[in-house]
């Protein structure tokens, strides 16, 4: 391996929690982060930059007890920010606004329809649909109406077991799944029938926990539980078609949980990924002829301790893009900046 | 087990799916529960699995395990394949004993398929069933059930207006669609008092043949096998309802669907009836068609009951989707007399779900009244789980929109024939006077049905999360 050009430093650790933290989601128009735990509650961070050195300063603001009886597993913010979607073990999801834009937060809308958890939640990029799924083996896509009102607009029975993640293209109304039978769908919507399933992507050879795509749509990225990570690239303009461009082999000993895609100046951007090692790699993607070259940036292990680092999200706001969190079994949100190494 | 092509529905991505895990199975004995390559398992000629020579006792799950299961939404296909199939039906017809007689009840929507498949009439379909039917089942009687569908929907006008009267909250939904109502009976329990009581046509059938044509007939209930041929395997299911085996006796001993009779009337091509075989002579009116949809017409039964008390009214009708359409009926200066839908496919019967249940008022503090529809201002919803109806129904012979309008063409095809109609109606009153005269509980018991909620109780363990 080649040295590391940039480190990961921790920023903030924001406690609070009870129990194990799944899933953190930064809010993409506001300073806001929000966390979720297997002790049912969403809570939620403020940061602001307190010098000109450009450090984050993070405060709790909220902490939602949410009602869900099971685990709250997974968290996705609208595009405007103004609204969050919460998946839960107790087969519904939860929406959440604040009152008057800045007051309490509460729960405009309960989805039910699953049968049993709800394990992956995400907002389209317009804010106009929402995807969820879960244990129950389906993907369901909901329109989102005005006052929080919800549609069901189709469900895929598709994956032959649990659906872990789901992920929507950044352009496009193209949605991908990721299943414990070891396979990434992806879906587009038939004008004149209902969504269907376009692709399977098949060579993982074990659970695939989470796909993200790049935020320039053209690549795709997974993480699995046999412990590489792929980048699949569209073969056509209209993303019908995607093919393995890359295996990212030997960067984690155990299941990799999460994987997340950011922008960054000269490059395709920034992969990171995280799981059960503790360990947290950071990738340059750049692009050649024949797909991608991966460089391996910055890495940290124990960013949890001994424990499982369950989700690596990068913050999506200007100037921040370097920033990301990770949740962990500690019970703990942990905010780093990758930055380039110093001497 | 091999499954008849009919079976596979993978293709429709709009369907209520078998639940991921059936609890039955974890009963069945340990030795099957070894480590893999614990024991050498070998399957015998008669697809019996042997270990070590010996023979292993096969896990059983019957159609009463699964109907008092919550673990699936529908049970699973296997199940219902083994427990009422083409072979089950030849097996028993052949080894009847004296006295005992076969009746055949066909759904005018599995004719309408096998019409459009053969490019005939639905009136030769019928008769070619039933020369088969006597010929390889000695079947006695081969009807379709239009007329029985006639009393539902008769049934159907009197439970509204029972419920309208005694100000029952509404919408009263369809409960004639087995897979709606297995479906809301195991998820949705708050809707099982909005759903209509009135028997399906297969069900009210089951009363007709083993109740009013038996005594005509003089033949006790258990010396009829009643077979019914449905666009649907979870007809299977209601069927198997206790609710419709009164005393134990099946009022439908069972149910194939489209495709499996096609499969069977392929395999075992009819001979010449049995001489010994003669016809009865009690007789139901056969194909009555009754205008509206294809999915048992309830609501039209409804609007043309309204539209007759209101001459002029106007009937309005709004398409939502392909799915989902609604049907308004105003009176002269535009008030509203009736409202009703049409609600076909899963992922319309979750809109209208989640619209009917009462809101998590505790947590959930909503905003201004939606934009959308509001479905509680309905008087009726025509309910069917399958997207495109019941011609479109898992158990017909191909599936897709296109496969279904070619088969509604079919099903289309004998226009309503107002004396046929008049004709059914005295026939119904005469077998009301028969079956129940004026015991409006016997009537109730013989035309209605229940429904139950049934409590989850499987816990997911041991599945990776």
């Amino acid at each position: 391996m080649t040295s590391p050009t940039h480190t990961i430093d921790p920023i903030a650790v924001l406690e609070g929690h009870d129990e194990r933290v799944w899933d953190v989601a930064w809010n993409p128009s506001e300073p806001l982060i929000a966390s979720c735990s297997q002790d049912k509650s969403i809570r939620i961070a403020s940061y602001a930059q307190t010098t000109a050195s450009g450090d984050l300063d993070f405060a709790n603001i909220a902490q939602i007890p949410t009602g869900h009886k099971r685990t709250v597993r997974a968290l996705a913010w609208a595009p405007s920010g103004k609204t969050l979607a919460a998946a839960s073990f107790d087969s519904t999801i939860s929406i959440w606004e604040r009152e008057d834009g800045d007051g309490e937060w509460e729960c405009s809308a309960t989805l039910e329809g699953h049968e049993t958890e709800v394990k992956g939640v995400a907002f389209n990029h317009e804010g106009t649909m929402l995807a969820t799924c879960g244990r129950d083996k389906s993907v369901w896509i909901w329109e989102v109406h005005p006052d929080s009102d919800f549609e069901c607009l189709s469900v895929l029975m598709e994956h032959a077991q649990d659906v872990k993640s789901v992920a929507w293209h950044p352009t496009h109304d193209i949605l991908a799944s990721a299943s414990y039978d070891d396979s990434i769908k992806l879906y587009i919507d038939d004008p004149s029938d209902d969504w269907f399933a376009f692709a399977t992507l098949t060579e993982h050879a074990s659970t695939v926990w989470d796909v993200c795509f790049s935020p320039c749509g053209r690549y795709m990225a997974s993480a699995s539980d046999d412990t590489t990570i792929r980048i699949w690239k569209a073969r056509d303009t209209k993303f019908h078609e995607w093919n393995c461009v890359k295996i990212i082999e030997g960067a984690h000993s155990r299941s990799i949980y999460s994987i997340a895609w950011t922008t960054a100046d000269g490059t395709l951007g920034w992969i990171a990924s995280a799981g059960g090692d503790g360990r947290v790699n950071v990738w340059a993607v750049t692009e050649v002829a024949e797909g991608v070259d991966v460089t391996l940036i910055a890495q940290r292990d124990e960013t949890h301790g001994v424990c499982d680092t369950n989700t690596v999200r990068w913050c999506p706001r200007p100037g921040k893009q370097n920033v990301l969190a990770t949740a962990g079994d500690d019970c703990a949100v942990r905010v780093w900046g990758v930055v380039p190494s110093t001497g | 087990m091999a499954f008849s092509s009919a079976l596979t529905i993978t293709d429709l991505n709009d369907f209520l799916a078998p639940g991921q895990e059936c609890i039955k199975p974890v009963e069945a004995p340990k030795m099957l529960l070894r480590e893999p390559g614990a024991a050498e398992i070998t399957i015998g000629g008669d697809g019996s699995y042997y270990e070590s020579g010996k023979k292993l006792q096969q896990a059983q799950i019957t159609l009463n395990d699964c109907l008092a299961c919550s673990g699936c939404i529908t049970s699973a296909e296997s199940v219902l394949v083994a427990a009422q199939s083409g072979d089950e039906v030849l097996n028993v017809t052949r080894t009847l004993p004296p006295g005992h007689i076969v009746v055949l009840s066909v759904s005018p929507q599995t004719l309408a398929a096998l019409a459009s498949s053969s490019s005939t009439t639905l009136q030769d379909t019928l008769d070619r069933i039933g020369t088969w039917a006597r010929s390889t089942l000695r079947a006695q009687a081969v009807f379709d059930t239009t007329f029985a569908r006639h009393i539902s929907r008769h049934e159907t006008v009197r439970e509204f207006h029972e419920r309208k009267s005694a100000s029952t909250p509404g919408p009263m939904l369809a409960g004639a669609c087995p897979g709606w109502v297995c479906y809301a009976e195991k998820t949705h329990g708050a809707m099982l008092p909005l759903m209509s009581a009135t028997r399906s046509a297969q069900a009210v059938m089951g009363v007709l043949v083993k109740q009013w044509l038996a005594r005509k007939w003089s033949k006790q209930p258990s010396e009829i096998y009643h077979v019914t041929v449905m666009p649907c395997y979870d007809k299977k299911l209601e069927a198997s309802r206790p609710d419709f085996a009164p005393d134990d006796v099946r009022e439908v001993d069972c149910v194939l669907s489209t495709g499996e009779l096609a499969q069977l009337m392929r395999d075992v091509p009819a001979d010449a009836p049995p001489a010994e075989l003669v016809p009865l002579d009690v007789d139901l009116p056969r194909l009555l068609t009754h205008a509206g949809t294809s999915s048992g017409s309830f609501l039209h039964a409804l609007l043309a009951d309204y539209a007759g008390r209101n001459p002029g009214a106007v009937l309005t009708h709004t398409e939502r989707n392909a799915d989902w359409s609604d049907y308004t009926l105003a009176d002269a200066d535009g008030t509203t007399l009736f409202r009703g839908a049409t609600c076909y496919g899963f992922r319309n019967i979750q809109n209208l779900v989640r619209r009917l249940k009462p809101k998590h008022s505790a947590v959930v503090r909503r905003k201004a009244a939606t934009a959308v529809a509001d479905v509680t201002a309905y008087d009726f919803v025509e309910v069917m789980a399958c997207p495109g109806g019941c011609v479109a129904g898992g158990g017909q012979l191909v599936k897709g929109r296109s496969a279904a309008k070619d088969v509604e063409d079919v099903y289309w095809s004998i226009g309503e024939d107002l004396k046929a109609l008049q004709d059914a109606e005295r026939l119904m009153d005469d077998i009301g006077r028969d079956l129940w005269g004026k015991d409006t509980g016997l009537r109730d018991q013989l035309l209605r049905t229940s429904y139950k909620a049934v409590e989850s109780d499987v816990v997911g363990l041991g599945v990776k999360w």
